[in-house]
């Protein structure tokens, strides 16, 4: 691009492809959805496990292997900012949206352990994942977070039905459902756009 | 109708390019800009610098794994010389429209 003098309308087609350039910018790896949906997962049908009764009882609680996940979701996010170039107001957006969330569903755990409501703090576990998730599937425009999103809220209601530690599964499932499989698909579009940038294909 | 001025400072392809660029992004990084302007490295300085200088950007360096970092941000003055850029290129699209 040299410094010459040109047009307006070279100015404002200029502008337009600029704005389109970084509007169109996002980085998203996919871990962060694999590493909290496989967590939630393995969490909650283990929970599941140690909830039936007969079944196996476990000698730990199985929610306390989130914070592994959080030191690991420490570690990963170090690692990729290195590769993350700009932010954008989106980028700003979906964080404020996620730590809302986090602390929301630390509220509904924490006070609905020490109040002992019982398993009604499932089904509102899954109202909540399906809020974030929708929306991030909507400013992404990326219908699997949708998808998941409303998958959640289905297994809300039904969840509401159950009340029961049956309801632990349906937590696991909408993990899956919101999480892990988008999360998946988003590693693969990941790869396949980093295969492109390296060698051109 | 009465001809509004080009800033001249605006008015230069790569430097229009990296204030609409960072118009759109909260921040970016030196590299981002140069590889979505397809700049030089030495040019890109020179413009980044020119655009500090009439403090339409902030630039912030920094060491990311022992290597140099810069960073770059819009400011409300760049922004306010964006808006008038526009609206002055806005009017002189007009008169050429009537002539």
């Amino acid at each position: 691009m040299e410094d010459e003098r040109f047009s307006e309308h070279d100015s404002l087609e200029l502008i337009a492809r600029m704005i389109n350039q970084a509007k169109n910018y996002y980085y998203e790896s996919g871990l962060g959805a694999l590493l909290w949906g496989f967590t939630n997962l393995i969490c909650f049908t283990l929970a599941y496990i140690d909830a039936t009764p007969g079944g196996v009882k476990l000698p730990f609680n199985p929610f306390l292997l989130m914070i592994i996940t959080f030191v690991l979701q420490f570690y990963y996010d170090r690692k990729e900012a290195k590769f993350k170039h700009a932010s954008t107001y989106l980028d700003e957006v979906h964080k404020y949206i996620w730590i809302t969330f986090g602390v929301s569903v630390f509220i509904l755990t924490i006070a609905g352990a020490i109040a002992n409501v019982g398993y009604i703090v499932l089904p509102m576990l899954l109202l909540l994942f399906g809020i974030p998730t929708v929306i991030s599937g909507c400013i992404m425009k990326f219908k699997p977070f949708v998808i998941g999103g409303i998958i959640c809220w289905l297994l809300c209601i039904a969840a509401f039905f159950y009340k029961s530690y049956e309801t632990y599964l349906f937590v696991a499932l909408g993990s899956v459902a919101a999480w892990v499989i988008p999360g998946f698909i988003l590693r693969s579009r990941f790869k396949k756009n980093l295969l492109k940038q390296q060698h051109g294909v | 109708m009465e001809f509004k001025e080009l800033d001249p400072i605006l008015h230069a392809p790569l430097r229009l390019a990296v204030i609409s660029l960072l118009l759109s992004v909260k921040e970016a990084e030196f590299t981002f800009i140069k590889e979505k302007t397809n700049a030089t490295a030495g040019n890109l300085s020179v413009q980044i610098s020119k655009l500090k200088e009439a403090g339409y950007i902030e630039v912030t360096k920094q060491f990311r794994d022992n290597y140099p970092l810069t960073i770059c941000k819009i400011t409300a003055k760049g922004l306010t010389a964006f808006e008038n850029y526009v609206k002055a290129l806005q009017s002189y699209m007009l008169i050429s429209k009537n002539q």
